[in-house]
This record gives structure tokens, sequence and C-alpha cells, in this order.
């Protein structure tokens, strides 16, 4: 299990170096992503490279989310077909923006974009 | 202690099948096994995504209530293709579904304006139940057995 993190102008972007998001890392995944994400303000979590997320990887996701301070923006970005059928089905996909890419969810993160 | 899964397929036509010891990294290997073993004999891609969402959650559900979190204990699954779908059946000797029966599935409600108030479980049974086109669970001798089917989209 391992994440990256890069600062951006706006906001930061974590990625997902992990092709499964599932029980069995969600817990490192909480841990590491609040450590990652704590002084930089909106955050993208880029998920192409994640072929699979199970309960608990949503789980985590919303948890992280949670996490954040009111204010600081979570958007998701580079679903694959099987994440994008478990955020569709749990209705997830209404809660976060979530991008096609990366490029298209950097791009809409600007000063004016942060509500 | 978490097992490797093992598994084996005799012949094109037949079931495979695999058995491990509980533990979510376990359940890890066994759901990444199955989605090879049904990709290499051919199974539609939509169908196989499927019955890995749906055996995640029944696997990590053996792992984390039947099993209550104490790992090892036996998993055995079988999966085999009929004309109109795949079929599974999981195996287990940890305790009893709730009341010897299925939960029942309802989504969790989901506020997006209201931030601290969305749900961060309880998504399980509800993704399995909408999943499946039949489901049933049958207690009988200590043994948990839960079949399924998944069909073709």
């Amino acid at each position: 299990m391992s994440l990256s993190f890069t600062d951006h102008e706006h906001c930061g972007v974590v990625r997902v170096d992990t092709a499964r998001l599932d029980a069995s890392i969600a817990i490192q995944f909480k841990d590491q992503f609040r450590t990652m994400t704590e002084d930089c303000g909106d955050v993208i979590l880029d998920l192409s490279n994640v072929e699979f997320i199970d309960s608990s990887g949503l789980g985590a996701v919303v948890a992280v989310y949670k996490g954040l301070e009111a204010g600081r923006v979570m958007a998701l970005a580079g679903l694959q077909p099987p994440v994008q059928k478990v955020m569709t089905l749990t209705r997830m996909n209404a809660v976060f923006a979530i991008f096609p890419t990366l490029e298209g969810a950097l791009a809409a993160a600007g000063p004016t974009a942060a509500e | 202690m978490a097992g490797h899964a093992h598994s084996h397929m005799i012949g094109p036509d037949s079931a495979f099948h695999c058995h491990f010891g509980a533990s979510t990294s376990a359940v890890r290997e066994a759901l990444i096994e199955t989605h090879d073993a049904l990709s290499s004999r051919g199974i539609e891609q939509d169908m196989t995504e499927t019955v890995q969402i749906v055996l995640a959650e029944v696997l990590n559900n053996v792992v984390e209530h039947a099993y209550g979190e104490v790992e090892g204990g036996p998993i055995e699954m079988t999966i085999w293709l009929e004309p109109e779908g795949l079929h599974c059946e999981v195996r287990d000797c940890g305790i009893a579904m709730p009341n010897d029966e299925l939960p029942s599935g309802a989504f969790p409600e989901i506020d997006k304006n209201n931030r601290d108030s969305l749900p961060e479980g309880g998504f399980g049974w509800a993704m399995v139940l909408t999943m499946v086109a039949s489901i049933a669970y049958q207690r009988e001798g200590g043994m948990n057995r839960l079949r399924f089917q998944i069909t073709h989209p």
C-alpha cells in the first residue's frame, strides 16, 4: 500500500499507487492520507491506478473526506470502470466531484473552485 | 495465520475451486486468483468485475463477522458457469448470520450537503443484494453456506 503526494498551486494531489483499495489496506490508507494532506488545502484523490475498490475502501475514502476541515473540498479523478461501478451503485458519485482525468480535475481546481 | 489461496481448474468446463484461511489479505489474493481464472476462461469482463465486487463483500463479511477477526478459519468457494451466468458458493465454519438469515440490504442514507453525516460503512450487503440475480443462505452442521448467481448483463 503506498500513496504519493504532489503539491499544486491550488490543491494537493494524492495518488494511490496500489491496484486495490480494499479491506486489507483501508486503515493504512486513512492514516497515510491524513498525514500527507494536513497542510494542503483542497485535495484531488487520483485513483487512476486503482483497478478495484470494495466497501471498506470506499468507506476509507469517505472517512478521509470527512476528516478534512469544513471548507476544504476533495475531488476524485481517473476512476476505472469497476471503481466507477461501486461509486454509482452506492450513490457516492453524487457526493464527490468526479473527473475522468487528473488533468481535468486540476483544471477545475482554481482559486474560484473552492466553495 | 493468513494462508495463501490454493486453487485448481480441472478442465475448461469444470468448476473453479479455491480455499484459504480467513484474513483480509488472503481474501485479496483469492479475488485476484478468481479474477484471473475467470478472465482466462473468457468470461465477459462485466460479469468478472461484478462477481469480484460481490465476492469481496461476501468474503470480507466472513472474515470480519463469521470469524470475528480471528484469522485462519477455513473459507472455501466454488464458482461454475451455467448458461444463464455464474454460480458461486462460499462455505465457512464461523458463527451464523444473525437469526440464521441474510441481512436486509438497504443502502445507507446519503445527504451530500451534510459531510459529517456521510456513511463510512453499511454498503456491503446492499451492494451484494443489488448485484446478484438470486442468493440463498443456509446454516447446517456448524457451517455457513451462501450461494448466489450473477447473470449476464
